[in-house]
């Protein structure tokens, strides 16, 4: 393992730590419990493969079904994180049911042409149809949030926090989608090349991904956190004294005429 | 090959999108929230209480209270909107007419969950906070850029 591998691995774990702690810390370990979990399954993963790794070498079936058993695992559970979010944003929606019907039927319509692309290639399974099946299931969870983006602009969630979560689950799975493409449009031996760069693109997205959160639960405020805020004594700068004095004049003023009109 | 190309093209205009989106909210979020909460409060407005209220799942029979003020919040945003500090006085903008469309509609959304549905009126009323956080938000930004100029002058 090079010093690079050990940083991506080491920064990820401490990573997925930080980000349970912090969202248990803030009170947000519930409504975000699905990104926890998908957090928890990133550092098994990291764990499961490490371990067969050492075990069993690079080169051994082994280690191959453990690394890209983890990856479908961990896939699933990003897009379960994105449907949790829909869940959030649609809480009081009457369009919850209907879009829970749509995520059955669209999971169903995806394991079913998975099912059928891997049960007629078994004989090709460790060619290249394991890295279209990932391009796939990770393009899958692209377009899941394109779709929650969709969703948050239609219904202008003035949630900053939820935003930032949603964003940086996008670039990572964004990221890794065109990791796989690359690999599978690259002529072989130019993507056996560039495999130096390549591998590393998958763990620098998680890694960005997981320090976006962090960021977005320590200094982002959620709508809750914003109310909060503002009920808090504030100390007015020097600066700002006859801003804050002109907008009460002006508001005061105008909101009386709005008074007197209505 | 080719649904490998689209994916790929797909997924860099996506990731693009996602990064120019995530640092615009980064830099418009550290005040914005708070700001349109400050200013609801500075002038008595109920919206954001309107929120918390539903947020714990406020009863049906205290809707007709919650609709009510946020239509006077309404008034009030709205008047600030195209008469305070603008050089179009008396007009909304483009994307405040459609709001302001928005919000009627959701009223009206509301009467009928009111009779039918519960949840129809719950999901109005949020609907109608949202309008009215973004029309703070924006009533907010300009009063703050307009005491600036009056300062510097």
């Amino acid at each position: 393992m090079s010093v690079i591998d050990r940083i991506l691995f080491i920064g990820c774990d401490a990573l997925v730590v930080a980000f349970v702690a912090l969202s248990v810390y803030k009170g947000r370990f519930r409504r975000y419990l699905w990104l926890g979990l998908y957090t928890c399954a990133i550092l098994a993963g990291n764990e499961v493969r490490r371990f067969f790794l050492a075990e069993y070498g690079v080169k051994s079936s082994k280690y191959f079904y453990a690394y890209y058993g983890s990856d479908f695992f961990i896939v699933v559970l990003k897009c379960v994180a994105v449907i949790s979010v829909f869940e959030i944003i649609l809480t009081d929606s009457p369009f919850r049911t209907v879009a829970r019907s749509a995520f059955l039927i669209f999971f169903g319509l995806v394991a079913a042409i998975s099912y059928a692309l891997i049960s007629h290639s078994v004989a090709h399974f460790y060619s290249r149809l394991i890295i279209d099946f990932q391009q796939n299931m990770y393009f899958v969870s692209v377009l899941l949030t394109v779709l929650l983006c969709v969703t948050l602009a239609h219904l202008r969630v003035a949630d900053p926090q939820l935003r930032i979560l949603v964003y940086g689950l996008g670039a990572s799975a964004a990221l890794q989608t065109c990791n796989w493409a690359l690999q599978r449009l690259l002529p072989e031996v130019v993507a056996r090349a560039s495999w130096g760069v390549l591998q590393y693109i998958i763990p620098t997205a998680t890694v960005a991904m997981l320090s976006l959160w962090c960021y977005a639960l320590i200094r982002i405020p959620s709508m809750a956190e914003a109310i909060e805020q503002s009920e808090e004594p504030r100390r007015i700068p020097v600066r700002s004294e006859g801003a804050a004095d002109v907008r009460n004049v002006i508001f005061g003023s105008t909101l009386a005429k709005a008074g007197a009109r209505s | 090959m080719l649904v490998s190309l689209f994916i790929l093209l797909f997924s860099l205009a996506a990731l693009v999108y996602w990064l120019r989106d995530t640092i615009v909210t980064i830099l418009d979020s550290q005040n914005a929230t708070v700001e349109a909460v400050r200013l609801a409060e500075a002038n008595r407005l109920e919206f954001p209480l309107v929120r918390q209220a539903l947020e714990a799942s406020a009863e049906l029979g205290q809707y007709g209270r919650l609709a009510e003020s946020l239509r006077h919040d309404f008034l009030a945003l709205t008047y600030l909107l195209r008469f305070a500090a603008t050089v179009n006085v008396g007009r909304y903008s483009r994307e405040e007419q459609l709001l302001v469309v928005d919000f009627h509609l959701m009223r009206v959304l509301y009467r009928i969950g009111g009779t039918f549905s519960p949840r129809l009126a719950r999901f109005a009323l949020v609907e109608m906070t949202a309008v009215l956080e973004h029309f703070a938000g924006v009533m907010s930004r300009r009063m703050s850029n307009f005491a600036f100029d009056a300062m510097g002058a």
